[in-house]
């Protein structure tokens, strides 16, 4: 029973990444976003004057900003392309799990915020003249990275759910994410700042909070996936 | 008023005083019939009655109405086949799609035994570049890929040339010989088929929501 639902989850992740390989819109948005973002926030960096010390300091957050905006304006299309095609409903009528519909998303959430986190950590610090920083690319920056993007996914997968039928999906999804996320993104400039006291704690609330938000997905989406459709739109 | 299809077996599928409104307007109230197993229905109205709505409520993807549509069991599947929603990924072919909700599709035998209605070539192409009669075939098939108990049929036939709308009809024929319920929706004169009722679903206010022919 459990492999039947890991089956299936598995077919429906591969799905999520042929679709968008034949598509591109997510990847070309992301792309064209994270590069975007990167050259507006180090050249506020460089019209500030800071220093190299400063600029250090302050890499972490500007990689986890271009991170945070680039996913959240991506992270619903997966769900309204489902209910455009009318193909989730087609996945329910076929008796798909609710588990292996969330899983699946939040697994194709995280590899697309992921993608975004590797753009941004390749361009940011060199715009920002700190080529010799890439703290994404240590274990723990990964690591951190790793446990925003889960995050993000767990909320963006079931939230998205809820809004991808409604007129105003996209802002609606922001505004229920963003005070989900802000916690996660704290924790995560705490963790890569490269101070090494208070580490346990702010990496306590990333994996944590993580936990909750998988937790309450699983728990959630196939009430979700029912009353969706009572939704105003 | 219930109206019953032919079979003395306890229905799949039982709708009792079904009543729909959609953004405040009524479409149809009162709606009672059952799909017994071994059944072909067909139903017909005018436009705009509200028959895809109510196909849609029994396949449990319209789930604002009053009445109840009650299953035979938890385990009844129920397909919904229609022309304007094929309800598979359209950057996906018709294989990709049935490989996402079945197992071994290369061995599938519900394709090769309906290769007389979409052939291999086309079962491999995104449904994106399939013409609109073979995008319903193709819905069609991926109905029958779930071996449901009933099936419903939303003007599946429109858009087929009369040699596919044959084929169509006489696959589900054979579903129904098994013990399937069908119920296709149609506006198509279909005179010299044979069916077990033939319904139709009226507009709302009228005295008698729903009647036989």
């Amino acid at each position: 029973m459990f492999n039947d639902k890991l089956r299936v989850c598995w077919r429906l992740f591969r799905k999520d990444l042929v679709i968008e390989a034949r598509r591109g819109e997510l990847l070309a948005m992301i792309v064209i976003a994270t590069i975007g973002l990167s050259v507006i926030l180090s050249y506020g960096a460089w019209l500030a004057g800071l220093s190299e010390n400063q600029r250090i300091l302050l890499a972490p957050a500007l990689s986890l900003s271009v991170l945070l905006i680039t996913a959240l304006s991506v992270i619903g299309k997966f769900s309204e392309y489902d209910e455009q095609s009318g193909a989730l409903e087609g996945l329910l009528m076929a008796d798909v799990p609710s588990e292996a519909l969330y899983l699946s998303r939040v697994a194709a959430i995280w590899v697309i915020t992921f993608v975004a986190a590797l753009v941004a950590s390749l361009i940011l610090p060199t715009l920002l003249g700190l080529p010799q920083v890439a703290a994404l690319f240590t274990v723990s920056g990964i690591a951190c990275v790793a446990g925003i993007s889960l995050g993000l996914a767990s909320t963006g997968a079931l939230l998205a759910s809820v809004t991808a039928r409604v007129r105003v999906g996209g802002i609606f999804l922001l505004t229920l994410v963003l005070p989900l996320i802000i916690p996660l993104f704290f924790a995560g400039c705490e963790v890569l700042s490269g101070q090494e006291s208070g580490h346990d704690f702010w990496w306590t609330v990333i994996w944590g909070l993580d936990a909750i938000y998988l937790a309450a997905g699983l728990w959630l989406h196939p009430y979700v996936l029912v009353n969706r459709t009572a939704l105003p739109l | 008023m219930r109206e019953s299809t032919a079979k003395n077996d306890p229905p799949l599928l039982a709708l009792t005083d079904v009543s729909v409104s959609v953004n405040g307007n009524k479409l149809f109230e009162n709606v009672s019939f059952d799909l017994r197993p071994g059944t072909f229905t067909l139903l017909q109205g005018s436009n705009g009655v509200g028959k895809t709505t109510l196909l849609r409520a029994m396949a449990g993807v319209h789930r604002s109405f009053r009445g109840t549509i009650a299953p035979l069991s938890s385990s009844i599947r129920i397909a919904l086949v229609s022309s304007a929603c094929s309800f598979m990924y359209e950057d996906l072919s018709l294989r990709e799609n049935l490989a996402i909700i079945t197992d071994s599709l290369s061995s599938s035998s519900s394709i090769s035994i309906d290769n007389d209605l979409l052939s291999h070539a086309l079962v491999a192409q995104p449904l994106n570049t399939l013409s609109s009669g073979e995008r319903s075939i193709a819905a069609f098939l991926r109905a029958l890929a779930v071996n449901p108990d009933v099936i419903l049929l939303d003007e599946i036939t429109s858009p087929l040339d009369e040699a596919r709308r044959g084929a169509v009809l006489a696959r589900t024929r054979m579903l129904v010989s098994k013990g399937c319920a069908a119920l296709l929706v149609s506006h198509d004169t279909l005179d010299n088929e044979k069916f077990d009722a033939r319904l139709t679903l009226q507009r709302s206010g009228t005295k008698e929501g729903f009647a036989s022919v």
